[in-house]
């Protein structure tokens, strides 16, 4: 038996996993498509203009919303002491569990929320072709077309690898744990420009920022932070205790 | 066979077991008894590699739990005391779960469940803490696995249900298999035990096949206690008490009777 990786039994980790933890996104669907239809209602009640644009920045922010929040229902009871050793005791091994992790969370679970999100917009379409003016027509990003398509799939595999991360390391109350985290990092950066805009001249920090910017500094920080969620979501599932 | 070297693990500062050494071997049914907080279910994680510790060894098969390798992960079971299950329907979960262990029988699946009167198309979260417990056994023993470890099983299990589990297990059992359960309710189990180990923390106070300890020890109810008793406790029917067996006659062994005498000894 290849105890590392074994394609048959991956196959079937997959599968099982999509079968059984998928399922559990399903009311946060529901949620989210509920909310596109309580704006529509909103605007109709409150006789506002439902513009296509407004649709489509909801739409791409319910669907951020969603794949951000799949890591922590889909996957939310691995590391739960009670319920969560059924996943680690599951006969295969780390490296096909991580995987399998990684493709419902970063493939899977954001096209079930794309699906469902248009199909409930495709649904309100319908009910009020004349008011809301066709369909939002919101394209899966190809990221071979145009510029700066890498650091865009960069930014979307991030917000997803970040609260896989999270959600492998908390094991109660991640979701808001995951928010404060994320106010602590913003906080920490409005500092650190408080400091720098404090300590050094106008033009000193321009000439920094051009810097940045020229070596691509997001673009490695994004890359770092990325690498380093998948490292530590590997390891936390290879060593979670119970 | 799992084989235990020098295992110590502790829960922050309090140490839960201590330099522990023993064996199981395989074709035995195993009662793993002692008071609560000794570490029987750690003991349980640690086999399953659910728990991991650097002081000291455990080796199945001859290899470690630690790991969490799928070959090793394909022969083991384990059956919490507080089994909550999955949001989802008896027969789904058991036929998700058991694609991963090739000895599974679908059949005997079945048969476990009408057994214990379980309808398979349930979904978990509609059942009750003993139907679920007897929905997890059903899927437990019908995998077949050559290490099935049971915490707690008969816990809220109705009169019926525990006899039932009695014949699924007896009848599950076959020479490549190690069972070993651990409980509380030693009335429910004393008849499937081959073997008796009692825990402490300290140490395992007791760690004995059935039939030695027969023959070492004799196990009476009499209105006014022998005097030769080693320990005598009041019953309904008179005194219970353990003496030495000098005549060879092997008596019917009273398990809460022997961990009292145990522990008292300590």
């Amino acid at each position: 038996m290849n105890e590392i990786f074994d394609l048959k039994r991956f196959a079937k980790l997959f599968l099982y996993e999509c079968s059984t933890y998928l399922p559990k996104l399903s009311k946060v669907l529901v949620t989210i498509s509920c909310i596109i239809f309580a704006a529509w209602v909103t605007t109709i009640v409150f006789k506002f203009e439902f513009p296509i644009y407004f649709r489509i920045g909801l739409i791409s922010t319910l669907f951020s919303v969603a794949c951000m929040l799949a890591p922590f229902i889909v996957y939310g009871e691995m590391n739960n002491r009670k319920s969560g050793y059924f996943y680690a005791m599951l006969p295969a091994s780390i490296p096909e569990k991580f995987i399998s992790m990684s493709l419902v969370c970063l493939v899977v679970a954001p096209l079930v929320s794309y699906a469902a999100i248009h199909i409930a917009d495709s649904l309100l379409y319908s009910l009020s072709l004349a008011e809301i003016g066709g369909f939002a027509g919101v394209k899966l990003y190809n990221p071979f077309e145009g510029e700066g398509g890498f650091v865009l799939v960069l930014s979307y595999v991030a917000n997803i690898a970040i609260p896989m991360m999270f959600n492998t390391i908390f094991r109660k109350s991640k979701i808001i744990k995951t928010i404060l985290v994320y106010m602590g990092f913003v906080f920490s950066l409005i500092m650190l420009l408080a400091w720098m805009f404090s300590t050094f001249s106008i033009d000193k920090i321009e000439i920094f920022l051009g810097w940045a910017s020229e070596v691509g500094f997001a673009l490695y920080f994004l890359l770092a932070v990325t690498i380093a969620a998948f490292c530590v979501t590997y390891h936390k599932i290879k060593t979670v205790n119970y | 066979m799992i084989a235990i070297k020098e295992l110590s693990f502790a829960y922050s500062s309090a140490l839960v077991l201590d330099n522990i050494s023993t064996t199981f071997e395989s074709g035995k049914i195993y009662g793993l008894l002692g008071a609560n907080g000794v570490g029987k279910s750690t003991l349980f994680k640690l086999l399953c590699g659910l728990l991991t510790t650097k002081k000291g060894t455990i080796e199945i098969d001859g290899v470690s739990p630690k790991g969490r390798n799928p070959g090793f992960l394909s022969k083991i079971f384990y059956v919490p005391e507080d089994f909550e299950g999955p949001d989802m329907r008896i027969s789904s979960y058991a036929s998700g779960v058991s694609q991963f262990y090739p000895n599974y029988d679908a059949e005997l699946f079945s048969r476990m469940l009408a057994g214990f009167e379980i309808d398979a198309e349930r979904k978990f979260t509609t059942l009750s803490l003993g139907q679920r417990k007897r929905a997890v056994l059903s899927l437990a023993l019908a995998l077949k696995t050559e290490y099935l470890f049971l915490d707690e099983p008969t816990n809220g299990l109705d009169i019926p249900s525990k006899a039932e589990f009695r014949k699924l297990v007896a009848a599950a059992m076959d020479e490549n298999r190690t069972i070993i359960i651990s409980t509380h309710q030693v009335r429910d189990v004393e008849n499937l035990l081959d073997h008796i180990m009692i825990l402490d923390k300290r140490a395992v106070l007791l760690d004995s096949s059935v039939s030695d300890i027969q023959k070492e020890y004799s196990f009476d109810i009499s209105i006014n206690a022998p005097e030769d008793a080693l320990y005598v406790e009041p019953g309904l029917g008179g005194c219970c008490s353990i003496s030495r067996n000098t005549t060879g006659e092997e008596s019917r062994i009273n398990i809460e009777l022997l961990f009292n005498y145990i522990n008292s000894k300590k």
